[in-house]
């Protein structure tokens, strides 16, 4: 075989079998890296929301005192203002259209931006709640302990112990939330951008 | 059936040759083919809004469908079932279309192995792009074109003869 022959092979390998779909608008795309993003989201989005919704009876669920849930619900229109900003960022993300028309590199340029974006979006949106869920945290520990809290408040009792408690709390739970949140995230998108990264190498001269 | 859509699916039945050539280049088994030829029809459909003729249509489709071949991935945890090199049923007689065939499909193996830069400027060479073209469809360089694609070419000698199959 030369490419001479190769070209004639080629060009004699007709395609009158290939069946086309009759219904585009059952086509669906779910195999390019940010049709799975999409998919991955879409699932997200609805835990997400769950999440958000349940948390909203935390007061009610724990029997907080009056005082105790005006500050929660305080916290609580912060933390819905922040998640829905960064939900609907995600949102527009998921609903955009990648259109592959133009050149390889710029479409792969765009795809990897795209899924990097994303996943940065991702991050920062896990960062910006997880004091609040720290503090939602805190206001059920103490939920019982409000005799001590005043104490400590008038001076009568010393805070230091839990002072220092609540810091670990603080730094542990910030430590792990920010492991697990770059192990999903590179577990679940990470690996799509690598995978493009890799083809835009190959692309380099 | 709509208008646009009737219009779309009769410019693709004219180009379909363009889908199966890339589906058979970038994917082994036929479960896979026949996944990656129906994502590129669902991309092209998706993004038929943006042909605005300026180019032929052929043009416009060899991007698009390169573009979702490369960044196409297979579905996970499938049997691989690959394709027979050479068909059964082929006439004894017919020899010239038999020998063809088995070009083709040698051929179609050996490029499996190459990465998916390489077969698109394999595939765009086979289509007679030039090395300009092959440059512009990719956003490379003309000069970058014609190294990467002779590059190609001898790995892609260098796999066939590997095969067992002389070139």
């Amino acid at each position: 075989m030369d490419f001479n022959n190769l070209q004639s092979a080629w060009n004699n390998d007709k395609s009158e079998n290939v069946v086309l779909p009759t219904n585009l608008e059952k086509l669906q795309s779910a195999n390019t890296p940010l049709d799975k993003i999409r998919k991955n989201l879409k699932k997200e989005f609805a835990y997400q929301l769950l999440s958000i919704v349940l948390l909203g009876f935390i007061p009610v669920l724990y029997k907080f005192t009056p005082l105790v849930t005006t500050a929660f619900y305080g916290l609580f229109a912060l933390f819905l203002v922040i998640c829905g900003y960064f939900l609907a960022k995600l949102f527009l993300f998921y609903k955009r259209l990648n259109v592959a028309n133009t050149n390889t590199k710029d479409n792969l340029y765009d795809t990897y931006f795209d899924i990097r974006l994303n996943m940065e979006m991702y991050k920062s949106f896990t960062y910006s709640v997880m004091p609040f869920a720290l503090a939602f945290g805190v206001m059920i520990v103490l939920k019982d302990h409000s005799q001590l809290i005043t104490d400590v408040i008038l001076n009568k009792k010393s805070g230091d112990a839990i002072i220092a408690g609540l810091f670990g709390m603080f730094i542990g739970v910030m430590i792990s939330a920010a492991f697990i949140t770059e192990w999903w995230v590179n577990h679940f998108y990470g690996k799509y951008a690598k995978e493009i990264r890799k083809v835009i190498d190959e692309l380099k001269e | 059936m709509k208008e646009k859509e009737q219009e779309f699916l009769s410019r693709i039945e004219q180009h379909k040759g363009i889908l199966y050539k890339v589906s058979k280049m970038y994917m082994d088994n036929r479960d896979d083919q026949d996944d990656l030829f129906q994502e590129m029809v669902c991309q092209l459909w998706k993004a038929y809004d943006s042909f605005k003729g300026e180019s032929q249509f052929s043009t416009w489709m060899y991007r698009v469908a390169i573009n979702t071949a490369i960044v196409f991935l297979k579905k996970e945890k499938r049997k691989v079932d690959k394709y027979e090199l050479v068909s059964e049923n082929i006439k004894e007689e017919d020899c010239d279309a038999h020998i063809k065939e088995s070009q083709i499909e040698h051929f179609y193996k050996a490029v499996q192995k190459l990465d998916k830069i390489d077969k698109a400027i394999i595939f765009y060479q086979l289509e007679g792009f030039s090395h300009r073209e092959i440059g512009e469809n990719l956003g490379i360089s003309e000069g970058n074109a014609r190294v990467k694609l002779n590059r190609a070419k001898e790995k892609l000698k260098e796999i066939i003869k590997n095969q067992g199959y002389g070139f």
